[in-house]
């Protein structure tokens, strides 16, 4: 089995962090007695996809986000044939993979913005029950689009036999054997 | 006159919105409440200001710990704007007079019912305890003058 050191550092401890915080302020999120922990578990999240983002322009490799474009297109072509099951092997995010990642920063900024704004009420925007509104809404999207990041961690998984749980953790991913990538492209082909 | 009619009708206008801004749906919910309680309770005698009160005062100590009471946060007169007693972020006044978005959507309430019973009594609260805390609210009209 042939490894390729693939997240970095920052990714792995920014993902596991983000982890933390999104369940901290899920769980968090209903009592008023959890409501500084709530609101620190969101500003914690918040600086995190902040600085993902920053980490995504400025590094190099599979952290970069030209490593992994959004490409809604290429995202669809991706899953229909990881569905024919002659799905290339991304070493990265692959491009389906990418736009969740995508969706998932975008709708997280909103989510904590918003929870902001709801907290330091009339501050900037003075519109409680949009504000709230968007909250709720977002973060509940959120949610779902983290149900659909993991169960396509579950799948790539099962699909390329490695283990990407294991790989955000140590961040090494296997990664396929020439002939292995030849057959898969010569059932591209056909 | 252009002017004048003008003014007319923005007037109309204004008016036709703070006519809006009453506490009829805080009634209508206090009298649903009341009959949903009635039917729980046969015995039930409607809504009662002075039972609203008491509750709204009492200070209740959850099995965790924790103990507060409503007034805790929207202090002793829900007319007056409250301060969070965990994050000291102040809060717009509870009662619906002086506060006319307060119990005006019925998803809203029973969505915060739930939430600050849960919070306050350790379960949500009975269709009796919510009639009588809305009748108790409605009595709150003035805010106590600022020192």
């Amino acid at each position: 089995m042939i490894l390729k050191y693939v997240w970095d550092p920052f990714v792995r401890i920014f993902h596991w962090s983000l982890v933390v915080a999104f369940c901290v302020a899920f769980y968090t999120h209903a009592s008023e007695w959890h409501r500084l922990i709530h609101v620190r578990a969101g500003y914690v999240a918040g600086t995190l996809m902040v600085s993902r983002i920053v980490w995504g322009l400025l590094a190099t490799g599979y952290a970069n986000f030209d490593s992994f474009p959004l490409n809604p297109m290429h995202a669809i072509k991706h899953l229909y044939r990881v569905m024919k099951g002659n799905a290339r092997h991304y070493i990265g995010h692959n491009p389906t993979g990418g736009l969740v990642i995508y969706a998932m920063l975008a709708t997280g900024l909103t989510a904590v913005g918003s929870g902001w704004l709801v907290y330091n009420e009339g501050w900037l925007i003075d519109q409680p029950e949009l504000l709230q509104a968007i909250h709720h809404y977002s973060t509940w999207g959120w949610l779902i689009l983290v149900g659909t990041h993991v169960s396509g961690v579950l799948v790539e998984s099962i699909l390329h036999r490695d283990n990407l749980i294991l790989a955000m953790i140590t961040g090494c991913k296997r990664v396929c054997k020439i002939d292995e990538r030849q057959s898969k492209q010569k059932q591209h082909l056909n | 006159m252009k002017k004048l009619n003008i003014l007319l009708a923005a007037s109309l206008g204004f008016a036709a919105f703070v006519a809006h801004a009453d506490v009829a749906n805080a009634v209508k919910l206090e009298k649903k409440y009341a009959l949903f309680a009635k039917e729980a309770n046969p015995e039930y005698s409607g809504p009662s200001a002075v039972d609203g009160k008491f509750f709204f005062n009492r200070k209740i100590k959850l099995a965790n710990g924790k103990e507060a009471a409503c007034a805790s946060c929207h202090t002793q007169n829900p007319a007056d704007e409250g301060k969070h007693i965990v994050t000291n972020k102040p809060i717009k006044p509870l009662s619906p007079m002086v506060n006319y978005k307060r119990f005006s959507d019925v998803d809203k309430v029973e969505e915060q019912f739930t939430l600050h019973c849960n919070d306050i009594i350790g379960s949500d609260c009975t269709a009796a305890e919510k009639a009588n805390y809305i009748a108790y609210l409605l009595t709150e009209k003035t805010p106590s003058v600022k020192k």
